[in-house]
C-alpha cells in the first residue's frame, strides 16, 4: 500500500510545518506583545494587515509571494545574488507560505491572551525586582501560555494543510516539496485511488493525534 | 389583460428558447486553449443558441474527472495514451474517436536567454538551474519530454533539475517569467507567448505526437458528434492550422 | 528612616470629551515608622505610593527614603521600580496565580536563572512558617482565602527586603472581625520586622491603631499632617484620638 517513496512527503510536511509554526510562533508572540503593550498610530491597520493571511484565499496568497521572491520578483533577485537563498520551487519556499497562513492564528490568540494578563501583575513583578525581561517570561508569558498555545496548535494544523500557496511557490516536486497535501491531489490527479486512500488515512491520523495531544495539554487543570 | 399575459408570454418563451438550445462541455487538453476557444466560437455561430463551455487542462487530470463521472460531452487529449486510457475504461462512445491535430515537441527558454542549447545534453549543464515540464504523470508533454530525454541518456542527469508543473501552460508560464531557465512544451504553446520565450530546440519524438478526439461515453447529444466533426472540418483544420497545429498524418 | 515626599501628579483619566484631569499635590516628611495616608475616595493616595514605588511617574517633585534619591525631576533621576528596594501590598494581592504560595512568596529571591538557594529555600521556609501558611505551601492562589493571600502578598513583599512597605487599603475587602485580627497581626509583624509601613485607608479605626504620623488628603493634595505619635506622647491615647477625629471629621464633608 504504502512505499519508502510515500513516507517521503510525511517527513517533508513535518519538517516544513515545524519549522513554520515555529517562526510563527517566534514572530507571532513578539509582535502580540507589541501591538498588547504599545499604542502606536496606525495599530489596528496593522492589525489587520498582518492578519490577511488568514482571510486571503490562498492562490493569491501564492501570487503575491510569487512577485515578491520569485526569480525576477522585488526580493527573489537579491535573496539569490547576497544570501544565495531561492525561495521557487524549494522546500524553503513552501516553509515561508505555511508560516504566513499559520502567523495570524498565533499573533491573534497571543494577543488577546497577552492583553487578558492583568497588568497589576506586572507591577508587582516590578516592585519585586524583576528586569523588564524576567517579567515577561516570569509573570505575563506563563500566563499567556494558555491561549497562545491554543493558536499555535491552529497553526500548526493550518501549516500541515497548506496547499495553494505552497503549491505555486514551492511547486509540486516529489520528494523535495510535495507535502501531504500535494500528495494526494497528485495521486488523485493521476487516478492512483490506492496511494491517495493511504496517504489520507496518514493525514487523518497525524491530525486526530494532534487533537488528542491538543486537549490533553489545554485541559483545565484539577 | 395584456398585464397578465405579458410574463407568462415570457416565461412560456423562455422555456421554449431552453428546449431548443443545447449546452456542449468539451474537456480539451491544456495545449488546445486558444485554437479551440476559436473552433468554439466558429461553431456556436453555425449552431445559434447552442452553447460550447470548455474545460482545459493537463489530459490526465481531465480523464481523471471523466472517470469520476464530470458530465463531459467531448473529449479532446494530446496524446494517444489518454485517450487509449479512456477507451479501455469505456468512457468513449463507441466509433466517435478520431484523430484531428499534430504538434512537435520543442524546448524554449526566456526571450532575454543567452542560452545555446545545441542539443539536449546541453540541459545537464550547469548554466541550466531548473527545467520545467508537465508532470509526467497526469501531462502527455510530460511523458513526451520523458521519452525524449530517456531516449538521449539525459533523463538521470537532468531530472534532479525538473520542475514538474500541472500542464503544459504552466510549464511555458514558468519560462516566460523567467523561474526557469528552460522548458518543454508543444511548439503550439511557443507560438502562443512568443514575446516572453523562444525556441532553443526542436526535439524528435518516437512517436509522433497526434491529437485524438472523441465523444464521451453516456452523452447522448447529437451536438457532441457535431462538434467533433466540426473540428475535422476545413474551417476547424484551418484554425488549427492558423495556431500552428500540423495535420493528424 | 524618613520618607520625604514632594511631588505634582497629572493624571488624564478617560479620552476626548470626557477626559478628566486630576492634579495631586503631595509634601510631606516624617520619619516614623507607621505612616497612614487618610482620605476619601479619589484624593490621590493610591496615586502618591504608586509614585514611591517608582509605578507613576510624577511631572515634578521629589521623593526620597532613607539616604537615597529615588526621584527628582529637576537632576533627572528616575530610579526603575525594581532599583527602589520598596514593598507594594496591592489592594488585591497580585499574587501570580500560575505559582505556588512558596513560589509566589520566594519570587524575589530569583535572580537570573530563577533558581532557589538552599538559603533562599530556607528564608522562604521560616517566613511562611512565621506566617503560618507552611500547610499551604504547595496551594495556588485560588484555593486560598482572603485573609491567607494577604499574608503570601506580605511574605512575598517582606522576602524582598524592602526599605519600605506600602499598603493600598489593606483590610478594605475584610469583615470587621477579620478587619481586626489582621491590624493586629500587621502590627506585630512591622514591631517585628521594623521595616517603616505606609498604610492607605479610609478607615478611621486603622488610623487609631497604627498611626505614627497622619497625612491628610483632601481635593487632590495634602491638607494637614498630624504627629500622631508626639501628640500620643505628650496627650495621651484619648487626647490623640480627639485631634484625630477632629482633624478627619471636616474630610468627608466638604467632599
Amino acid at each position: 500500500m504504502l512505499d519508502a517513496a510515500d513516507w517521503a512527503p510525511l517527513a517533508l510536511t513535518l519538517k516544513v510545518s515545524l519549522l513554520a509554526t515555529l517562526i510563527a510562533l517566534v514572530g507571532g508572540v513578539a509582535l502580540a506583545f507589541v501591538f498588547a503593550r504599545v499604542r502606536f498610530p496606525g495599530r489596528d491597520t496593522l492589525d489587520a494587515i498582518l492578519t490577511l493571511p488568514m482571510v486571503m484565499p490562498p492562490t493569491v496568497l501564492g501570487y503575491y509571494l510569487i512577485v515578491v521572491v520569485g526569480r525576477k520578483g522585488w526580493l527573489g533577485p537579491w535573496l539569490d545574488d547576497t544570501f544565495g537563498i531561492q525561495l521557487m520551487f524549494t522546500w524553503q519556499g513552501a516553509v515561508l507560505a505555511a508560516a504566513i497562513v499559520a502567523f495570524p492564528l498565533v499573533f491573534k490568540s497571543a494577543r488577546a491572551a497577552l492583553e487578558d494578563v492583568e497588568p497589576t501583575l506586572e507591577r508587582a513583578a516590578r516592585t519585586l525586582g524583576s528586569t523588564e525581561p524576567a517579567v515577561f517570561f516570569r509573570v505575563t508569558l506563563p500566563l499567556a501560555a494558555r491561549g497562545t498555545l491554543a493558536g499555535t496548535l491552529l497553526a500548526f494544523a493550518r501549516a500541515m494543510g497548506e496547499f495553494g500557496a505552497t503549491l505555486m511557490i514551492a511547486g509540486n516536486l516529489p520528494g523535495r516539496t510535495q507535502t501531504l497535501s500535494l500528495a494526494v491531489y497528485d495521486a488523485v490527479q493521476a487516478g492512483d485511488e490506492a496511494r491517495a486512500d493511504a496517504l489520507v488515512l496518514l493525514i487523518s491520523a497525524v491530525c486526530v493525534t494532534i487533537l488528542v495531544v491538543s486537549s490533553r495539554l489545554l485541559a483545565p487543570r484539577r | 389583460m395584456t398585464k397578465r399575459r405579458l410574463p407568462l408570454l415570457l416565461a412560456a418563451s423562455l422555456f421554449a428558447a431552453g428546449a431548443q438550445a443545447e449546452e456542449l462541455i468539451v474537456s480539451a487538453a491544456a495545449s488546445l486553449t486558444n485554437a479551440f476557444k476559436e473552433i468554439g466560437q466558429g461553431f456556436e455561430r453555425k449552431h445559434a443558441g447552442d452553447r460550447i463551455t470548455f474545460n482545459f487542462a493537463a489530459s490526465g487530470a481531465l480523464l481523471a474527472q471523466i472517470e469520476k463521472g464530470a458530465p463531459v460531452d467531448v473529449f479532446a487529449s494530446a496524446d494517444q495514451e489518454t485517450m487509449d486510457k479512456a477507451e479501455a475504461g469505456r468512457h468513449l462512445e463507441p466509433g466517435s474517436r478520431r484523430d484531428f491535430a499534430g504538434n512537435s515537441l520543442v524546448v524554449v527558454v526566456p526571450r532575454d536567454s543567452t542560452l545555446k542549447l545545441d542539443g539536449l545534453a546541453a540541459l545537464a549543464d550547469p548554466e541550466v538551474e531548473r527545467v520545467a515540464i508537465g508532470n509526467p504523470a497526469t501531462t502527455p508533454n510530460g511523458r513526451y519530454a520523458r521519452a525524449a530525454l530517456a531516449a538521449a541518456g539525459q533523463w538521470g542527469a537532468v531530472e534532479p533539475k525538473l520542475v514538474l508543473a500541472e500542464n503544459v501552460r504552466q510549464s511555458l508560464n514558468y519560462v516566460g517569467r523567467g523561474e526557469v531557465e528552460a522548458g518543454f512544451v508543444f511548439a503550439t504553446d511557443a507560438a502562443q507567448d512568443k514575446d516572453k520565450v523562444r525556441i532553443a530546440l526542436e526535439v524528435p519524438t518516437e512517436q509522433a505526437i497526434v491529437y485524438p478526439i472523441a465523444v464521451v461515453a453516456g452523452s447522448r447529444k447529437p451536438l457532441a458528434r457535431a462538434f467533433v466533426d466540426y473540428v475535422r472540418s476545413a474551417e476547424g483544420q484551418a484554425v488549427l492550422k492558423r495556431y500552428g497545429f500540423k495535420s493528424p498524418n | 528612616m524618613k520618607l520625604s515626599v514632594d511631588i505634582d501628579v497629572r493624571l488624564r483619566t478617560g479620552r476626548g470629551r470626557r477626559a478628566r484631569e486630576f492634579l495631586l499635590r503631595a509634601a510631606f516628611e516624617s520619619a516614623d515608622e507607621r505612616m497612614v495616608i487618610f482620605g476619601p475616595s479619589g484624593s490621590g493616595k493610591s496615586v502618591t505610593i504608586q509614585a514611591i514605588a517608582g509605578l507613576m511617574r510624577p511631572e515634578r517633585g521629589r521623593i526620597a527614603l532613607g539616604g537615597r534619591v529615588l526621584f527628582d525631576s529637576a537632576c533627572g533621576i528616575d530610579l526603575p521600580a525594581r532599583e527602589r528596594r520598596v514593598g507594594y501590598l496591592f489592594q488585591d494581592y497580585a499574587l501570580f496565580p500560575h505559582l505556588t504560595v512558596a513560589d509566589n512568596a520566594g519570587y524575589a529571591l530569583r535572580r537570573w536563572p530563577w533558581r532557589l538557594s538552599a538559603e533562599g529555600r530556607e528564608r522562604v521556609g521560616a517566613m511562611l512558617e512565621l506566617f503560618g501558611l507552611s500547610m499551604l505551601a504547595d496551594s495556588l492562589p485560588r484555593d486560598l482565602s482572603g485573609g491567607q493571600r494577604q499574608r503570601v502578598a506580605l511574605a512575598r513583599a517582606l522576602l524582598h527586603e524592602p526599605e519600605v512597605l506600602l499598603l493600598d487599603e489593606p483590610f478594605a475587602a475584610m469583615d470587621l472581625l477579620l478587619r481586626g485580627r489582621m491590624r493586629d497581626e500587621l502590627t506585630a509583624i512591622q514591631e517585628r520586622f521594623r521595616v517603616p509601613m505606609v498604610v492607605i485607608t479610609h478607615d478611621l479605626e486603622d488610623v487609631r491603631t497604627f498611626a505614627d504620623t497622619l497625612v491628610i488628603y483632601r481635593h487632590g493634595a495634602v491638607a494637614e499632617t498630624l504627629p500622631c505619635k508626639a501628640i500620643r506622647d505628650r496627650e495621651g491615647e484619648a487626647g490623640a484620638w480627639a485631634r484625630i477625629q477632629n482633624a478627619c471629621g471636616g474630610v468627608f464633608d466638604a467632599a
